[in-house]
């Protein structure tokens, strides 16, 4: 294991770079467009020019810019500390209401891979295990359907009949008011059960069914597509021809089909976070969803620029950092990687 | 008119196109040509004006208001029909202005390669890698709400996409012996650029169907984030917006028949890139 140790330090370092040409990105873009962001919070109500400059202090945007790009990297990386609101409530560390809207996003994309990755699986290997048939046409037709299924309407629509007509599931928030979890890892699902409240853990888990179908079915279609595509290439190579050979029954010979079908999808699993984080933010702000994409539009609405500003760059730090985990997943069971 | 077509050198480009790549083609023009002529004879095609009070509210689908009345008494038909208007101006912009820099980038990285080709690969991989839409929030955020500066966000993010892919063709091309002629023939690194570009338009096609169809998706969730045009104009994504609250009463026609049309444009746009994809064996990735 020494050897994956060193494995994952590589990698981990490689990992820096990006986050750095992200958060560069990011810090210019905020920078170099058009508009000033104090005058935008401020809109057009007047503000003593003396307050102005209060509020231009406060947000670091009266030092030089190198010294601003230096303050607020190694503010986030060392002290967590991504500048204060510059909207109602001015003045709170935006830091704060990362890591309290953090949660929330992180069940969320959990339950909506779970939910992509099965609905992919079983269609992907329908279309693959019957060439095709009609069933792979379907299933085609159906990836490139998921593909231009916009999230709110997918939602709307999931909100209208499951929720409003069958009243089986709620349609907005995360937990019924009246109900609390004592907060542990901000997981209600894992939390409520790590207390005991099993009247919790229904209540957090009739929320998180619609958001969760709702992203899980849009990203489900690449999933169908990649597990199709691989098994079909896969049921056509030499080994899987050999077992056939030898006699070794249909079901067992799909079955290491699958198992060597999959270590794609680990990679893809790692490529399609950016497209998760991405819906999460509709999927939320359609479902009132109390996570990080939420809080970026409701800061929107107060053109509350270092709250946009810290939720952009603490998303380039996920992506940064999801891709170092499916690298290290990559190599744990794909053995040719070498480490 | 018919016959007039099926004598056209399309007609006889969409006829070689081998099933079930045909059907895709054929539904997804018949989808995109519908929505241009419905946005170009917008109006001439609403019944009512799209921004004003003309009947009860919250009425539903009825002859006279194909679609119903919104909350304040618009109706959603004459909506959805000018609305079809900001999303093509708004996508048509982005991807003019994505295409004029990621070609010509990837042109350029793809056929000198060295330094500038791994400093630019390098960073249109990086914000290829961050999420999209998220960058495209934060653009129109700072550029503030209105429909070009959601066509700029919207642009930023396509880049990489045209980039990446003309970039990968180019290296293929490169190598091919026509271009080794060329630059034998002592051709100018202009022209054989442009020899290059013309060897690899299917390309830039396909991706360009493709990310119109993701695009579209995405300009919805801008105006749908009130990022684009403001209330009371006519547009797609803040109609399901603000039909959203209603929605959730039982209204549920003021936002899911603007909705509606997003996906099938998206849809239009997707199944033509898929089937000019198959037709041409290009697995492009948007």
């Amino acid at each position: 294991m020494a050897g994956l140790g060193r494995y994952i330090v590589i990698r981990a370092s490689l990992i820096v770079p990006t986050i750095l040409i992200l958060y560069t990105f990011v810090f210019i873009l905020l920078r170099v467009l058009p508009g000033d962001p104090i005058l935008a919070v401020v809109g057009t109500r007047y503000i003593p020019p003396a307050q102005l400059e209060e509020m231009r202090r406060m947000a670091g945007l009266d030092k030089p810019i190198l010294v601003q790009y230096f303050d607020y990297l190694l503010g986030v990386m060392l002290r967590g500390d991504f500048g204060k609101t510059l909207a109602s409530p001015i003045g709170k560390p935006v830091s704060e209401y990362l890591w309290e809207r953090l949660p929330a996003t992180v069940e969320l994309t959990i339950a909506s891979l779970i939910v992509a990755s099965l609905i992919g699986f079983i269609t992907g290997v329908g279309g693959a295990l019957r060439r095709g048939s009609r069933l792979d046409t379907s299933m085609r037709i159906y990836s490139i359907l998921t593909y231009t299924l916009f999230i709110p309407v997918l939602g709307m629509g999931l909100q209208y009949f499951l929720g409003l007509k069958l009243k089986l599931f709620y349609v907005s928030g995360r937990l019924s008011a009246g109900i609390y979890v004592p907060r542990l890892t901000g997981l209600l699902l894992l939390d409520s059960l790590l207390a005991g409240d099993l009247n919790a853990f229904t209540d957090a888990l009739r929320h998180i069914v619609l958001p969760s179908l709702t992203l899980g079915i849009v990203l489900s279609g690449a999933y169908t597509r990649l597990i199709r595509n691989n098994l079909v290439e896969v049921l056509n190579s030499d080994f899987i021809r050999a077992y056939r050979a030898r006699g070794i029954p249909g079901h067992r010979v799909a079955m290491y089909a699958i198992k060597n079908a999959f270590i794609p999808v680990v990679t893809y699993m790692g490529l399609q976070i950016a497209m998760l984080l991405g819906g999460a933010v509709l999927t939320e702000t359609t479902f009132s969803w109390p996570g990080l994409g939420r809080f970026i539009y409701e800061r929107i609405e107060y053109r509350d620029y270092s709250s946009i500003q810290g939720a952009v760059i603490l998303f380039a730090f996920i992506v940064g950092l999801m891709n170092l985990i499916v690298d290290i997943v990559y190599a744990l069971i794909d053995p040719r990687v070498k480490y | 008119m018919m016959t007039l077509f099926l004598s056209t050198p399309i007609s006889a480009f969409i006829r070689s196109f081998p099933q079930p790549a045909k059907s895709m083609l054929i539904l997804g023009l018949v989808i995109v040509i519908s929505i241009v002529v419905m946005a170009i004879l917008a109006p001439y095609i609403a019944p009512h004006d799209p921004a004003s009070r003309v009947y009860i509210e919250l009425q539903p689908p009825s002859r006279n208001y194909l679609m119903g009345t919104n909350h304040v008494g618009m109706d959603v038909f004459s909506r959805v029909v000018w609305g079809s208007r900001v999303v093509l101006f708004v996508v048509a912009v982005s991807a003019a202005i994505s295409m004029a820099f990621g070609v010509p980038l990837g042109l350029i990285s793809g056929y000198y390669g060295g330094l500038v080709d791994r400093v630019l690969s390098i960073i249109m991989d990086s914000i290829y890698a961050f999420p999209s839409l998220i960058l495209a929030i934060a653009v129109a955020a700072v550029l503030g709400p209105s429909p070009l500066n959601a066509a700029i966000s919207i642009a930023v993010i396509y880049v990489p996409t045209y980039y990446r892919m003309v970039r990968g063709e180019t290296l293929k091309v490169k190598q091919m012996p026509f271009i080794e002629a060329l630059i034998v023939l002592g051709c100018s690194d202009a022209t054989i650029l442009k020899s290059i570009f013309r060897n690899i338009t299917q390309t830039v096609l396909v991706v360009f169907s493709l990310s119109v169809a993701d695009a579209i998706l995405t300009e919805a969730a801008l105006s749908f984030l009130g990022l684009s045009v403001t209330w009371p104009t006519p547009d797609w994504g803040l109609d399901l917006r603000s039909g959203q609250p209603h929605l959730l009463n039982g209204y549920w026609w003021i936002a899911m028949c603007p909705g509606l049309m997003i996906i099938a444009l998206s849809l239009g746009f997707a199944l033509i890139g898929e089937a000019l994809s198959d037709y041409f064996s290009i697995a492009a990735k948007v």
